[in-house]
């Protein structure tokens, strides 16, 4: 009966996975996105309307119809000055703009409202009614049948109206559907609109049920994945009765992780299990059915980050050693150990590039990789293993993962692939490293001072030997773009088939890819630890996933100096204690999400891709040579076969 | 004849790419127009810059004497401009009843009536379609919003002659009875030259030259040697 109960309980939250999943379903239909900032949506639309109810005293309706605005003026903002403009880019380009629109509300949230988690009081009656014998809040049953009602409109409208059969026209062909005379903007605007409004509605009936909390919401975004995903991003009714299913799956699963019990029930017992769930239903549901969303004819297979051969491959080591011994040298201990962290950082997003740059697989779980490594480096410093023996340790168990991780990658592609990884990511946050019974000290643990032959390595040596780490790391990674291995794995990038058909192993090379990827991940995450001298969970959440592969995009996914760009950029690194000594921290967020939207929109291929573009233009015209003239015969000019038509 | 649709002095391509140069082409109403010339030549960028998909640096098309230039491709397509593009573009997972009901306006053709084999059908989705049928329903969705001027791409492209000669022969039966101005691309010189009443010779984003089907079909070794390089 308890199970039941809880299985009932669930309804609420399964209500808001349904409803925005719904949302997600509206806005991959009508433009082929993935919005991994569904869940931020809801969160700012929940924290709006409760300001406005409980702050401004406004009535529940005029609330509502202001939040509920304020939903629609997001959706077709973000989707006009953001998405639109990215239709033509690479697929990684306009999931980083999704990731940059959800730091961007998170910390405007951060900012704007006051975040302690709180329970608002339920927009809906939540007086107990009986059902089946068991008691159960009223605003629980209303918030699940809300998604069930709007899920039947939804597929109304799609399968009667003209507007659904022209967004169902637009998902399968945009081409087509503008020479039919069909808007993609106008389109692509109401999708938008009503996706948000969507999560509007999900944001606030769930807050009263599950707290208001910005993180929490945000992170909604993991299990409404699931559903949509189980509903192939196409029907509305699965898509609702996977949201439902696994709210209450979820809720139920809390009789059996909440109990105590023998050794060997570690697995399924403890903090998160429950919440783990959804992403584990990602990882078998990706796994099992291969490609499971529904390729976008004309718009999936975009464009990819260019990855130029290295250009200072001498130079620019020496130069980074040089520099970097004269900062280390010179500057006050705080800004030391930014340093250090921001070389941390571009050790994690050197295994962004060589995962996501070199071989096109979308990884999101770098940092839990990283994580990993911070994990055993705790326990094995504390064990008394020398520092020399941790670092590579912790980087070999870590790519271990990172083997395991990069199995899916065999399957899956894209931006499936992305979710996959952030799912394994989310797992590990949520489940593993905050589970205190691993190591003790619920998801803190202490990480022995570095030392070096038997010598203690202090701040300033520490930094030396990190950054003599990093530079050789960052050397090797240069050369391996210009390898055998480095042409083959752009051969893999750029079309699977044909590498195939080259005769090049596609498999082994990425899960060569995803293992190597994963070590330096691993390194970089036990570098992290040795500054800290102590593991702490929340240093390596989804966010800071979120947050390197977008910094590191914008740097330039494909070459060493986008690394770079990521690693200054890096939450803790030298740009967030810039931002500190001008005593504007709280603004980090808003800065690197609109900072992120602002590049991505200029930089659609990541800034270093523009500086590259810029150069080598110059360095045609002023070359003596001009490239031959186009001919005028039209003899043996091959023009492009299939001209890549921006559709307007 | 009045020239329904008028490309004059047209300069075109994709991003810094220019592909066309100076093209000049009308076509009449009830006229078939064909467009003729080696790969690359320009013929597809000259269809795609007339329904808006490819950029336009200069020179002026014209439908019906007003300006197409700076429209958006729905917006062409609203002006009654019909494109069937070389991929076909239709809607895999629409059925073809869909099809029709979602790009059907007053004083289209009933494609039923033209096509009965797509009747019964009807209730398919158009990615299960054969080749044949789903360039039936490309023909079918453009002629259903009743185009002034329609532009073909590759009609031929994959299908069996069988096919290709009715699809060709509709095509004439509907320009002559209708006054529907039609300008296809074809590779098939013989086709083009059959079905068409006027050809234009591109080569290097250029007309090369132009004249009535009969006189280029006389021509024809001519101007393979002196402007296909054959």
């Amino acid at each position: 009966m308890a199970v039941l109960q809880f299985a009932l309980l669930g309804l609420g939250l399964g209500g808001a996975y349904a409803l925005l999943a719904l949302g997600l379903v509206t806005i991959y239909r009508g433009t082929g996105v993935l919005n991994f900032s569904q869940g931020a949506v809801a969160m700012i639309c929940a924290y709006v309307f409760f300001a406005l109810r409980d702050g401004l005293r406004l009535s529940t309706a005029g609330a509502a119809l202001l939040a509920a605005a304020f939903a629609v003026v997001l959706g077709l903002a973000f989707y006009l000055l953001v998405m639109r403009q990215l239709r033509n880019s690479p697929v990684l380009a306009r999931i980083i703009a999704t990731l940059a629109l959800l730091l961007l509300l998170q910390g405007l949230a951060m900012l704007l409202f006051d975040v302690q988690t709180r329970t608002p009081v339920s927009v809906v009656p939540a007086t107990p009614v009986d059902l089946l014998g068991i008691a159960i809040p009223m605003d629980r049953l209303i918030l699940a049948g809300v998604a069930v009602v709007l899920a039947v409109a939804l597929s109304l409208v799609s399968r009667r109206t003209r507007i659904g059969l022209a967004v169902r026209a637009i998902s399968d062909s945009e081409k087509g559907a503008s020479l039919s005379g069909l808007s993609p903007v106008l389109i692509g605007a109401l999708t938008w609109a009503v996706g948000f409004v969507l999560a509007a509605v999900a944001g606030v009936m769930l807050s009263p049920i599950a707290g208001l909390d910005a993180k929490a919401l945000t992170l909604l975004v993991v299990p409404v994945f699931a559903a949509a995903l189980i509903a192939r991003f196409t029907s509305f009714g699965v898509a609702v009765a996977a949201g439902l299913g696994l709210g209450m799956v979820e809720s139920a699963l809390q009789l059996v992780t909440d109990a105590e019990g023998a050794w060997y029930t570690w697995l399924w017992t403890g903090p998160g299990r429950s919440q783990a769930l959804p992403a584990l239903v990602v990882i078998i549901a990706m796994i099992f059915s291969g490609r499971l969303l529904p390729a976008r004819g004309e718009v999936v297979r975009g464009r990819l980050p260019i990855s130029p051969p290295p250009r200072y491959r001498v130079a620019g080591p020496i130069i980074a050693l040089a520099a970097g011994l004269a900062f280390i040298f010179s500057v006050r201990p705080s800004w030391l150990s930014a340093g250090v962290v921001t070389l941390a950082g571009v050790m994690i997003a050197l295994s962004a590039v060589l995962v996501t740059g070199f071989i096109g697989q979308i990884s999101l779980a770098q940092v839990a990789f990283a994580g990993t490594g911070g994990m055993l480096t705790a326990l094995l410093s504390s064990a008394g293993l020398p520092f020399l023996l941790v670092l590579p340790l912790s980087g070999l168990v870590a790519a271990l993962l990172g083997l395991l991780a990069g199995l899916p990658s065999l399957r899956v592609r894209g931006p499936s692939l992305a979710l996959v990884t952030l799912s394994a990511a989310y797992i590990c946050q949520v489940a593993v490293f905050s589970d205190g019974r691993l190591l003790g000290g619920q998801g803190y643990n202490r990480v022995a001072s570095p030392a070096l032959f038997g010598l203690e390595l202090g701040g300033t040596g520490f930094a030396v030997v990190t950054l003599v780490i990093v530079i050789v790391t960052g050397s090797l990674v240069a050369a391996l773009r210009v390898s055998t291995f480095g042409r083959r794995a752009l051969a893999v990038r750029e079309n699977e088939a044909a590498a195939a058909a080259a005769g090049i192993d596609i498999k082994r090379f990425k899960l060569a890819a995803f293992t190597l990827s994963a070590f330096v991940a691993g390194v970089g995450g036990s570098l992290l630890g040795y500054q800290a001298n102590v593991f702490a969970f929340e240093r390596f959440t989804i966010f800071e996933s979120l947050h390197v592969i977008a910094m590191a995009y914008i740097g330039g996914i494909g070459m060493v100096s986008g690394a770079l760009f990521a690693g200054l950029g890096a939450s803790g690194g030298l740009f967030s204690q810039l931002l500190a000594t001008w005593g504007a921290d709280s603004y980090q967020l808003v800065i690197a999400g609109g900072a992120l939207l602002l590049a991505v929109q200029l930089h659609p291929d990541g800034m270093a891709a523009t500086l590259h573009t810029i150069r080598e233009r110059r360095g045609r015209r002023s070359s003596p040579a001009p490239a031959a003239a186009p001919p005028d015969d039209g003899k043996d000019r091959s023009a492009p076969a299939e001209p890549s038509v921006p559709v307007k | 004849m009045t020239a329904v649709l008028e490309i004059s002095g047209l300069h075109a391509g994709y991003g810094r790419i220019g592909v066309l140069q100076d093209v000049g082409v009308t076509v009449a109403a009830g006229e078939i127009v064909s467009l003729l010339g080696p790969n690359g030549a320009g013929k597809t960028t000259t269809l795609l810059a007339c329904s808006g998909m490819a950029r336009v640096s200069g020179g002026d098309i014209r439908l019906d004497g007003r300006s197409l230039l700076r429209l958006s491709p729905h917006a062409i397509a609203r002006k009654r401009l019909a494109h069937i593009p070389e991929d076909r573009s239709l809607f895999p997972s629409l059925t073809i009843d869909e099809h029709l009901r979602l790009c059907a306006k007053p004083g289209g053709l009933d494609v039923l009536e033209l096509f009965p084999e797509l009747k019964k059908r009807r209730n398919r989705k158009a990615g299960v379609l054969s080749g044949g049928e789903q360039q039936m329903l490309a023909l079918g969705r453009a002629l259903c919003a009743g185009p002034r001027v329609l532009l073909v791409d590759e009609m031929s492209m994959g299908l069996a002659p069988v096919i290709v000669e009715r699809l060709f022969s509709t095509l004439r039966e509907i320009a002559a009875s209708s006054g529907l101005a039609v300008l296809m691309v074809e590779q098939h010189v013989h086709l083009a030259l059959k079905y068409a009443q006027r050809g234009y010779v591109l080569g290097g984003g250029r007309v090369r030259t132009e004249g009535t089907a009969g006189e280029l079909a006389e021509r024809w070794p001519e101007i393979e040697s002196s402007y296909l390089g054959r």
